[in-house]
Order: structure tokens, then C-alpha cells, then sequence
């Protein structure tokens, strides 16, 4: 990608962030219609790890971080590992020594394992 | 006179004059290849080039005891110092050596979550082999490991993102 469909991609990806972000603020996921419902959750009738995360944003953008951890508490744990794996990958180039690090198998290994091992407790909890 | 060709963020570019070259944002790092070389050669490595990457600044790869197969961005002292370990670690035959490719973690995570939950999983295994390979020295499995990624990514969200309408009826019956 050059350097200008590269900005291109990030001003978009951010105000396409913002919008869904305002629209997580202003309507409620859980009595408003519209919201999308989990595939998984139709079809096997189980809670799928991420599930909850539309109800945990909309209550964390209006600071309530205890229904956000009620709703979904793998999300709200995730949300400074993902910014840190972005950081990451916007500046694999630059700080190939961090990138390696942060994404070294140990670090994916034990995230897919806290994600598989949330899915299931949260069904059987 | 000689013709150069490097790989710069990933592209392939050249050919360019060893003057044009130097220009260029050339590293000890950047992998070079010209005409009667065998394979991909980082900068630091070809005689001339390394000669002048010198004269400008100072080149050193200084010993990386935990994470021994991954370039790093030289800081100080002179190529001639440069540890036998890494000289032969860097020198694969015939594989274009660069930076690790992209695992595509942080977009599995997400397509994991927000998604559909199945097929985010694969997306994060070919992720953890990416590393894996690349730290083996394996650049050629890493390059088809994170392709994997970003196949399984790609697909985890444009299930996701056709089955959308379908969802979003879903919430109003």
C-alpha cells in the first residue's frame, strides 16, 4: 500500500470507529430493535465469546463499567490487549523487535486459550 | 554498471544505481540482490553497499540473546564487529530474508468477537505458526502461515458481514 491509500484506509477505518461507536451510545442493543443477534447463539443455542459485547459497549460508553463486566468481561479484558496488538501492528515496520514480541506464540496461544475456555464456562457457569 | 533491486516495506523495487540506491531509506536490514549474486543479500552483507552504509553512519547488529532470528534496526559500532551467530542466521540461501510477516492477530481477535465466533479460532492458529516458523528461521512457512491468517480473517468477516441482514432480522422477531 502506498503511504496515501494507506491514510486513506486509516481515516476511514476511524470515522467508520466513531460512527459505530455514536450509534452504540445514542440506542440501546438491548431494548432497541435492529442490533444484530449472535449467529452462533441461533443456531447451537450457546453463548459465543463474544457475545454481549454490543450491551457491554453501550453501557461502557456511558461509564458503567459493571454492567460492561456483567455483559461481557472477556471483552472489556480485551480491549487493552487489542489497542496494544494495533499499536503493534501499525508500527510492525518501525518496531519489528516489539511486533515479534507481542506476537509471539506463547502471547497467541494463551489468548486463544482464554477465549475458548471463556466460551465454555460462560455456558456451563 | 551494476543494477540493484531492494526490498523496500515489502515491494519489490529496482533497478536502481548503487548511487540511486543509497539515496534510498537503506538499512543494514534491507534485503539487496543484483546481477551474479545468488540469493537475497542484506545490505549490511554486500561489500559496497556496506562500505558506504559506514561512511555515513555506523552499522553494528548488536547479539539479540532471546530472539535470535529477528533483524534489528542497527544502533552503533562498525559492520566488521558484527557476531558470527547472526551472520550465518541471517545468510537462508535462496529465501528473500525480511521482517516477520504479519500475523494478523489483533484482526482474528476482533473477527473472534464481533464476528463469527468459529471461524475467527483458525485465523488465530495460523497466527501463533506465523511466529513460530519465522523464529525457526522458516520464512517461507511464515509468509504461507500468515497468508492462512489473513484467508481466515478475510473469510470470518465476510461471513459475518453477509450474514448481517440476517441477524439483524433475527432481532426483530
Amino acid at each position: 500500500m502506498t503511504s496515501a491509500s494507506r491514510r486513506y484506509t486509516v481515516v476511514a477505518a476511524i470515522l467508520l470507529a466513531i460512527t459505530v461507536l455514536c450509534i452504540y451510545f445514542y440506542f440501546n442493543p438491548e431494548s432497541g430493535r435492529l442490533f444484530p443477534r449472535c449467529p452462533f447463539l441461533i443456531l447451537t443455542g450457546f453463548q459465543c465469546p463474544g457475545c454481549g459485547s454490543q450491551r457491554a459497549i453501550h453501557s461502557l460508553l456511558h461509564g458503567d463499567i459493571a454492567s460492561a463486566w456483567h455483559f461481557n468481561a472477556v471483552m472489556l479484558l480485551f480491549i487493552p490487549i487489542v489497542a496494544i496488538l494495533l499499536i503493534a501492528e501499525i508500527k510492525r515496520e518501525k518496531w519489528a523487535r516489539f511486533y515479534a514480541s507481542v506476537n509471539s506464540r506463547y502471547v497467541i496461544w494463551g489468548i486463544a486459550a482464554i477465549l475458548l475456555l471463556w466460551g465454555v464456562l460462560r455456558n456451563i457457569c | 554498471m551494476t543494477e540493484y533491486w531492494a526490498i523496500i516495506n515489502e515491494n519489490q523495487e529496482g533497478p536502481f544505481s548503487l548511487d540511486e540506491l543509497m539515496s534510498l531509506d537503506i538499512t543494514a536490514d534491507t534485503p539487496v540482490w543484483c546481477a551474479g549474486m545468488e540469493a537475497w543479500a542484506w545490505a549490511a552483507d554486500i561489500p559496497e553497499i556496506a562500505e558506504r552504509l559506514t561512511s555515513t553512519g555506523t552499522v553494528e547488529i548488536p547479539p539479540i540473546p532471546d530472539t535470535p532470528f529477528i533483524p534489528e534496526i542497527p544502533v552503533s559500532g562498525t559492520l566488521q564487529e558484527e557476531p558470527a551467530k547472526v551472520e550465518t542466521a541471517r545468510n537462508t540461501p535462496g529465501i528473500p530474508a525480511g521482517k516477520c510477516p504479519p500475523t494478523y492477530l489483533v484482526w482474528a481477535i476482533l473477527c473472534t468477537i464481533f464476528c463469527c465466533m468459529p471461524l475467527g479460532i483458525p485465523a488465530i492458529i495460523y497466527a501463533s505458526q506465523v511466529t513460530s516458523c519465522y523464529r525457526n528461521g522458516d520464512y517461507d512457512g511464515a509468509h504461507e502461515r500468515s497468508e492462512k491468517a489473513a484467508l481466515w480473517v478475510i473469510i470470518s468477516f465476510v461471513v459475518g458481514l453477509t450474514t448481517l441482514p440476517l441477524q439483524i432480522a433475527f432481532s426483530l422477531l
